[in-house]
């Protein structure tokens, strides 16, 4: 008897802590609706690219080899915690280049990884392609 | 009823304990989430690693804590509470490598990382404890020296995972979270502490000294021993205590056993322990004179907590009479004029431990003595085979719902029994048991 009220004491508390984890998941989600409106239309278009498609091609493949959609999204795509859309009109090319090799020196409390490994022709074909990144209404 | 509102009230702090850091997630300000999936399986991180937290509490015998449920079940609880846990923590990973199987980069230690390795570590540790603990006779580890493994594992898998949790920094870095993370780490810490250094540390000022050792039926020995320089402690009888024999209080080689005697002013304490494991079987080449440890008293397994009952009703099975012995001594000692039964499985008459002090009982006592014996010889006119509904139906009196009810024993004998008293219309709220298998 007492043994078996412990084992649905134990099964309550499972239940309880993956309702808390689906109730935290849901109150973080903005939902589909924010998602859609909120996330601006950052497809670079022929007009707002700042160069050669083999380029931002090539900036893209970084992008992804290196996974940083772990911890960024573009247009939707990725993990909303550190979206990147717009982010070639808020900062300049060494800028960029600094948050990818060097992100402390940026934000000494940042919790970012230092991309300080990657060649030097792989950083700066990403940053050209995060340049392309911008606000289409800005 | 006090009982009844005090069990309430733990289980309540509990539950406040594990969903503490979930909740707290839930109401203060965190940082962008990662998308519905990503922030249930770090809901899953969190509240894994509050439980983990718990487990030490829940073992730390804290008597007030434990009271009102009786330790054994705690130790039972803590065992149930490690598969919720362990399903929960591994869903973690398991979650994110789902909904992004780039992160599975995350479990190569050449790739990741510390923090990420040191959380798969986390999870290996917990991992290796579960597998030792739950297959622990299976795979023949020894319980002294399963025990600190199982401490080591938990240790390192609080540790890791503490770490993971804390250099990632995510929703555990706003500040809020950072004191409360803090405030619970260092209370594991309190507890480790308190249990493994300032309670044996307590346990070698306050020793005892075997005084004798004595042969009973059925590969039985009773140790009897007594307090040096100090008063020993008082208990209830049918409690029981963790002994530590030929061995200092920090080597963490106790062992759970009944007190058999029944409390007496002097504080001296009898044990009847069975031969059963490795420990219990050296039992019986103990000298006069080996110092001992005893941290005591605990569990709720008393009629001391029922002074009110018609009489009292004890259903052993094997080695289980020992905290009856104690009961019933105390009921001798204080002359109690009611009417008790005493109900005893066991394989053969001739190993019936305690079976003569049991007969010497009836003499000061209104106690009916009922052996079941499996193996009966040729000329017994007894109960056969297993306790059953109807064994207890023939010996139990007109006004058995008033009496109240104690049984020890191997936990599938409890839970029949149980059953058994069920079906003859006694309340669950007369029936008591102890959980001796605590390993």
């Amino acid at each position: 008897m007492r043994e078996k009220i412990a084992k649905g004491v134990a099964l309550i508390t499972g239940l309880l802590v993956v309702g808390g984890a689906f109730l935290f998941g849901a109150l973080q989600s903005p939902g589909p609706e924010a998602a859609v409106a909120g996330a601006p239309d950052a497809r670079p278009t022929e007009e707002r690219l700042q160069a050669p498609d083999t380029v931002l091609a090539e900036g893209r493949r970084v992008y992804d080899e290196q996974n940083c959609a772990l911890c960024h999204s573009i247009a939707g795509e990725g993990s909303p915690r550190s979206p990147l859309d717009g982010v070639g009109d808020r900062l300049d090319a060494e800028e960029l280049r600094l948050w990818v090799v060097d992100p402390q020196a940026v934000d000494p409390g940042v919790r970012k990884p230092a991309y300080d490994d990657l060649p030097e022709d792989e950083v700066e074909v990403l940053v050209a392609y995060l340049q392309s990144l911008t606000d289409p209404n800005s | 009823m006090q009982g009844m509102a005090q069990a309430g009230f733990w289980i309540a702090v509990y539950l406040a304990a594990v969903l503490a850091p979930l909740g707290l997630l839930l109401v203060a300000p965190t940082p962008r989430g990662g998308g519905f999936w990503w922030d249930v399986a770090m809901g899953f991180g969190f509240a894994g690693l509050a439980m983990m937290a718990v487990q030490f509490l829940l073992t730390a015998r804290f008597r007030r804590a434990t009271a009102p449920f009786g330790i054994d079940v705690v130790y039972y609880f803590h065992r149930y509470l490690a598969y919720v846990l362990v399903a929960v923590l591994v869903a973690h990973p398991v979650v994110l490598i789902l909904i992004n199987p780039a992160q599975r980069m995350y479990l190569n230690p050449l790739e990741a990382p510390w923090e990420m390795t040191a959380g798969s570590l986390s999870l290996l540790s917990l991992l290796a404890l579960i597998v030792s603990s739950a297959w622990r006779k299976n795979l023949g580890i020894p319980y002294d020296g399963w025990r600190v493994v199982h401490l080591i594992l938990a240790v390192a898998a609080m540790a890791l995972g503490f770490y993971h949790m804390w250099a990632i920094g995510y929703y555990s870095g706003t500040p809020v979270v950072r004191v409360v993370w803090a405030l619970i780490g260092l209370s594991v810490l309190a507890v480790v502490f308190r249990v493994r250094l300032l309670r044996p540390w307590s346990l070698l000022q306050r020793p005892f000294r075997v005084t004798e050792v004595r042969e009973e039926r059925g590969d039985s020995w009773t140790l009897a021993m007594e307090p040096v320089g100090h008063g020993g402690f008082a208990f209830e009888p049918g409690q029981f205590a963790w002994v530590t024999l030929g061995h200092s209080p920090f080597a963490m080689r106790e062992h759970p056993f009944s007190i058999a005697s029944s409390p007496v002013p002097d504080g001296r304490l009898e044990f009847t322990i069975k031969e059963l494991g490795d420990f219990t079987r050296t039992v019986g080449q103990i000298e006069p004179g080996e110092p001992a440890y005893v941290d005591g008293p605990y569990g709720a397994f008393s009629l001391d907590r029922h002074p009110d009952a018609a009489g009292y009703t004890f259903i052993a099975g094997g080695i289980g009479v020992a905290p009856m012995a104690s009961m019933l001594r105390a009921l001798a000692d204080r002359e109690d004029p009611r009417s008790h039964i005493l109900f005893a499985a066991h394989s053969d008459w001739e190993r019936i431990p305690l079976r003569d002090e049991f007969q010497r009982l009836r003499e000061h006592l209104d106690l009916e003595v009922v052996h079941v014996l499996e193996e009966p010889p040729e000329d017994w006119s007894g109960e056969t085979g297993w306790i059953t509904r109807e064994v207890l139906d023939r010996h139990l009196p007109e006004n058995r719902d008033e009496m109240e009810y104690f049984i020890c024993g191997p936990i599938p004998m409890i839970q029949k029994v149980e059953g058994f008293l069920d079906e003859l219309g006694i309340p669950a709220s007369r029936v008591r048991t102890e959980l001796f298998d605590l390993a």
